[in-house]
């Protein structure tokens, strides 16, 4: 083995040092510790010992010359065993490393000054702008959690809202039926959690609306489980509790469910938010009938629930009143096209037709 | 012609004791040895055993006679050996050259330097690498100068010496003979109390000072950012003016000292920034700095010390805003 | 001041006995001061290698380091100076403890379980305040052991020097206060360190005892620090003993000594020498000389095998022991740490 003896760091700071004489000379043999030659440094003359025993291949500076700490000096051929080099624990990058043509890349945000100044809502004094009298209410906390949810579903998905009517005068009677019953359990009993159960119904024949798109991992992954969350919103903000495996949950177990969530509120379990995989939200008692809900991504698919009206409309050519729900069902069309949508419209309508 | 630190140092006080007969020099081994590091080679051959005096051991010895002299009517340049054996006189300092002016209206006055080697990288023994200049700027009526290459040590020492008032330089020994750079043999002296680009920029500014100015400079030339970079040089009394400049063209600041992070003079910088140009800054200011531990033995003295990868580390979280 | 203070002498430069002592410990302190030298010989080869970082050298100084470290008892304290390495190993610290010490690795500084050995220290003479702190402690824990306090004559100019021992006379403190006078501080000798004629008078400023012993003798020194250890164990107070020996070296590896001394000086003390001055007195030594070096290099050798087998680097250390719980910040520093790349 070939050992390249370099020209250690002998002195408090020294940098380089010149060859005044050598004691060796190439070919010679030589024992660990003895003296290779004379170097003088800013400081001192110095002698340099071999760090090994072996043989002279090489005297890398010739008398006289100049020497950097670190430049090799002397190569020497070991007799005898090498040592293992155990190796550094902490790795970094050597000050002395030679310089890369390539740059390290920063990335860079264009950044804005004052920013700190804004984002803590500090309250600014200003209460006018230059057309008139207004007010600053800052934008943090829930209010921005929300916004940033709702720009990324819309900037992530293919947003498409189909709106179609279901007839729900059937339902109505069942409902009336199963009041009673629910009462007794002190369970209000909503259109809602009959909705959930046409939903999954209409979920086991379409399972695509069923599903979430990991573009980054090339794969659509479509739940065999039947989540489906309840967007709630008291007037003390916008949350969705979820209803866990709502398909093997009878109508009534559904309905306590929505509403225990109701009355927990604001103090809602952050793990009964998570693992939806198709959200309800319903806008109908506050008189919307249509609109485009905002899919609750990474959901592919919500549907929204409009007011419940007595209306007229013509059936085998006679104008009778029936009970409809408006329904608008917005979806991911990265997804689920407008065929799939649509089939899956009208098996949840004919659930809620003909409910069971 | 040149010149390495020691020997910019060694020219600068050359001169300075030929131009002034009350300039001294004085410390351990200075005299007959030269110094440890050589840096008054020379000059008692050339002056005498009454102009450059081997002193007994003692640094507050030393301190304590230099506040004298200086009172006395002397320009006494003092060496202390290495600056971890500066506290022994940081007594006298405090207790007396720092307040000797304002205690006396004006009737007497400190016109002394201590010399002193600071700072880490050469595998020394405990207490040999220390970083503590902050020490020093805590105390009022002192100053605190850092050079960073062999023509700022002549110039500033030069100015060091003509200051009437008591200066704390801080020699960065790592640098004493890493970098060699023409040094004109003529008088010139760097003023005090301002600050210099050793570099223009416009992405972020890099103030630092000492040794850490070398890992500072290989840290910008291997990015594809442009960097301006603030040598200091004088800490006290500090040149806020070209540092609010900088900052204001850039709107982003990093800090780089080896000295222990907590109550280190970077914070002190950041201060004034928040106080002078808050609305300026586009990202929290970033600090590189050694740990807030002894300064370990030199087995692990790389770890500790400020090294490319944090500087570059620091670029990145400074321009993520 | 330098009749008041005669040199003790119990073995002169030819070998020649001047008094008794313990002649059947001659082998066992010859054997030492090989030890302590050629550790001292291999450290220096070490540290112009790069494999250790800078080194004091003691040689020339062995009888002073050995002579004074065999009189310590086990429950004895020591506040070494930065060049007793020597004594150090005289005493029982492992070579390998000294190794890490030099080469940087705080762990050399921990002393062998139940020993009161002080790390060293370095800026000079700070350890002989220390020293005199821990004496008093002593004598008021009622305990039976004493310190030696090592140092040299530059430390003598330190104001912990006046602090040291003024307050051990003050107090009575149980200390022993070793001043080993190698006659130089870098490039200072004693005549500009001190206008005193000796080191050892400066005790009668502070009414302790005094004793100047010739350092290059090492039965000498040996009985001037027993006697010391057992003047203040029995209650007796401080005693300032001045071993006035060579430093044959430069101040260390950093060094020139010949920028401020003359070889005649060097050589005029080499004859002094302190391994060889035992040799004249003991001619039986001289032929197991040989076999001594064998056995004592196997033993340095296997240190250094042991010291440089171990290239662990263990950063929380750095962080670990600046306080008995680690603060908050520290701990996030520690993190930062190890999380770069």
């Amino acid at each position: 083995m070939a050992y390249e003896f370099k020209f250690p760091d002998v002195g408090e700071g020294i940098q380089e040092g010149t060859i005044v004489k050598w004691l060796v000379k190439e070919g010679d043999a030589v024992d660990a510790d003895q003296a290779l030659g004379e170097i003088e440094t800013d400081k001192a003359i110095v002698e340099i010992p071999s760090p090994k025993a072996g043989t002279i291949i090489r005297l890398h500076v010739k008398e006289g010359g100049v020497i950097r700490v670190g430049q090799t000096m002397v190569t020497i051929k070991e007799s005898g065993e090498e040592k293992k080099d155990a190796g550094t624990v902490i790795g970094f990058l050597d000050d002395g490393e030679k310089q890369k043509a390539e740059k390290i890349h920063i990335p860079r945000k264009e950044g804005k000054a004052g920013l700190a100044a804004e984002s803590k809502g500090v309250k600014v004094q200003k209460k006018y702008d230059m057309f008139g009298y207004i007010d600053r209410v800052p934008f943090s906390g829930i209010r921005k959690a929300i916004a940033e949810h709702m720009a990324e579903s819309i900037r992530t998905t293919a947003q498409v809202t189909h709106m179609q009517q279901a007839d729900v005068t059937k339902l109505a009677v069942l409902r009336e039926k199963e009041k009673k019953k629910a009462e007794s359990e002190d369970v209000k009993l909503t259109y809602l959690p009959y909705v959930v159960k046409a939903v999954v119904a209409a979920l086991k024949k379409h399972p695509m609306l069923n599903s979430t798109l990991d573009e980054a991992a090339g794969e659509i992954r479509v739940k065999k489980y039947y989540n489906i969350g309840i967007a709630v919103d008291e007037g003390d903000g916008l949350r969705v509790p979820v209803v866990k495996g709502a398909d093997q949950k009878d109508t009534i177990t559904i309905a306590k469910e929505i509403q225990n969530f109701a009355k927990v509120g604001k103090k809602l379990n952050p793990m009964d938010m998570k693992g939806g995989s198709f959200t309800i939200t319903n806008l109908g008692h506050l008189g919307v009938e249509y609109f485009t809900p905002v899919i609750n991504y990474p959901e592919v698919a919500i549907l929204g629930m409009g007011d419940i009206q007595d209306e007229a409309v013509v059936k085998e050519g006679k104008v009778v009143v029936r009970k409809i729900l408006p329904l608008s069902l917005s979806y991911d069309h990265r997804v689920v096209d407008g065929r799939e949508a649509a089939l899956f419209m009208k098996d949840l309508v004919e659930a809620l037709f003909s409910p069971a | 012609m040149e010149r390495t630190i020691v020997e910019a140092i060694n020219l600068a006080l050359f001169r300075e004791m030929k131009r002034d007969k009350n300039v001294v020099v004085l410390g351990e081994d200075v005299g007959r040895n030269g110094g440890v590091f050589r840096v008054t080679d020379g000059l008692q051959k050339k002056f005498g055993e009454n102009r450059v005096m081997d002193t007994p051991l003692s640094e507050a010895g030393i301190v304590a006679a230099s506040i004298g002299m200086a009172v006395a009517g002397l320009r006494p340049v003092a060496e202390i050996q290495f600056s971890g054996f500066l506290y022994a006189g940081i007594d006298h300092l405090i207790s007396h050259a720092s307040r000797i002016r304002h205690r006396s209206r004006g009737a007497f006055s400190c016109p002394l330097v201590i010399r002193t080697p600071y700072g880490g990288g050469i595998r020394a023994l405990e207490h040999h690498s220390e970083s503590m200049e902050a020490l020093y700027c805590h105390i009022p009526g002192l100053k605190v100068v850092v050079p960073s290459t062999p023509y700022e040590a002549k110039g500033l020492l030069a100015a060091a010496i003509r200051d009437n008032d008591p200066v704390i330089f801080f020699e960065p020994q790592r640098l004493y003979r890493q970098i060699k750079e023409e040094v004109p043999d003529k008088e010139y002296v760097i003023p005090l109390g301002k600050c210099k680009l050793a570099r223009e920029g416009k992405d972020v500014t890099i103030i630092s000072w000492g040794a850490m100015l070398q890992v500072v400079k290989d840290a910008a030339s291997r990015v594809d950012i442009d960097c301006e970079i603030v040598n200091v040089m004088t800490l006290k009394p500090l040149d806020m003016q070209t540092i609010i400049n900088s900052v204001k063209k850039t709107g982003r600041c990093i800090i780089v000292h080896e000295a222990p992070k907590t109550s280190g003079f970077g914070a002190e910088i950041i201060a004034r920034l928040n106080e002078e140009i808050f609305g300026e800054l586009k990202a929290p200011v970033e600090r590189v700095a050694g740990f807030d531990t002894v300064f370990p033995l030199y087995k692990m003295e790389r770890l500790y010390l400020p090294n490319v990868v944090r500087v570059v580390e620091a670029m990145k979280r400074v321009m993520s805003y | 001041m330098k009749k008041a203070f005669s040199e003790l002498q119990l073995l002169d430069e030819k070998g020649r006995a001047k008094g008794s002592f313990p002649r059947q410990r001659a082998q066992e302190f010859y054997e030492k001061m090989l030890l302590i030298r050629q550790f001292d010989q291999k450290a220096l080869s070490l540290q112009r290698q790069g494999r250790i970082g800078t080194y004091a050298q003691y040689v020339g100084e062995e009888a002073s380091q050995v002579g004074s470290a065999l009189a310590v008892e086990a429950e004895d304290w020591v506040f070494p100076s930065y060049r007793q390495t020597g004594s150090l190993i005289a005493m029982g610290v492992p070579m390998l403890n000294l190794l890490r010490y030099w080469g940087g690795d705080e762990r050399g500084n921990i002393p062998p379980k139940g020993r009161n050995i002080f790390p060293i220290s370095i800026p000079v003479g700070s350890q002989i305040a220390l020293a005199m702190g821990a004496g008093i402690a002593l004598k008021i824990q009622k305990k039976k052991s004493a310190v030696l306090a090592y140092f040299g004559d530059g430390a003598t100019s330190r104001g912990d020097f006046h602090d040291g021992l003024n307050f051990a006379g003050v107090f009575n403190a149980p200390v022993v206060f070793f001043c080993e006078n190698n006659q130089w501080a870098i490039s200072t000798a004693p005549g500009s360190q001190t206008h005193a004629e000796t080191f050892c008078q400066k005790a009668i400023a502070y009414g302790i005892q005094g004793i100047r012993v010739d350092g290059n003798d090492v039965f000498g020194v040996y009985k001037a620090t027993a006697d010391a250890l057992a003047r203040a164990k029995q209650g007796k107070g401080p005693t300032l003993i001045e071993a006035v020996t060579y430093r044959m070296s430069d101040h260390t590896t950093s060094d020139d000594a010949f920028r401020y001394r003359s070889k005649e000086e060097v050589e005029h003390w080499k004859k002094r020498d302190p391994i060889e001055r035992l040799e004249r007195f003991q001619m039986s030594l001289v032929q197991q000389r040989t076999a001594i070096l064998k056995k004592n290099k196997e033993l340095v050798e296997e240190a250094v095998r042991q010291y440089e087998n171990d290239k662990s680097c263990p950063v929380d250390d750095m962080f670990q022991y600046m306080y008995k719980e680690m603060p908050e910040e520290l701990r996030k520093q520690l993190q930062y740490l190890k999380g770069l790349k």
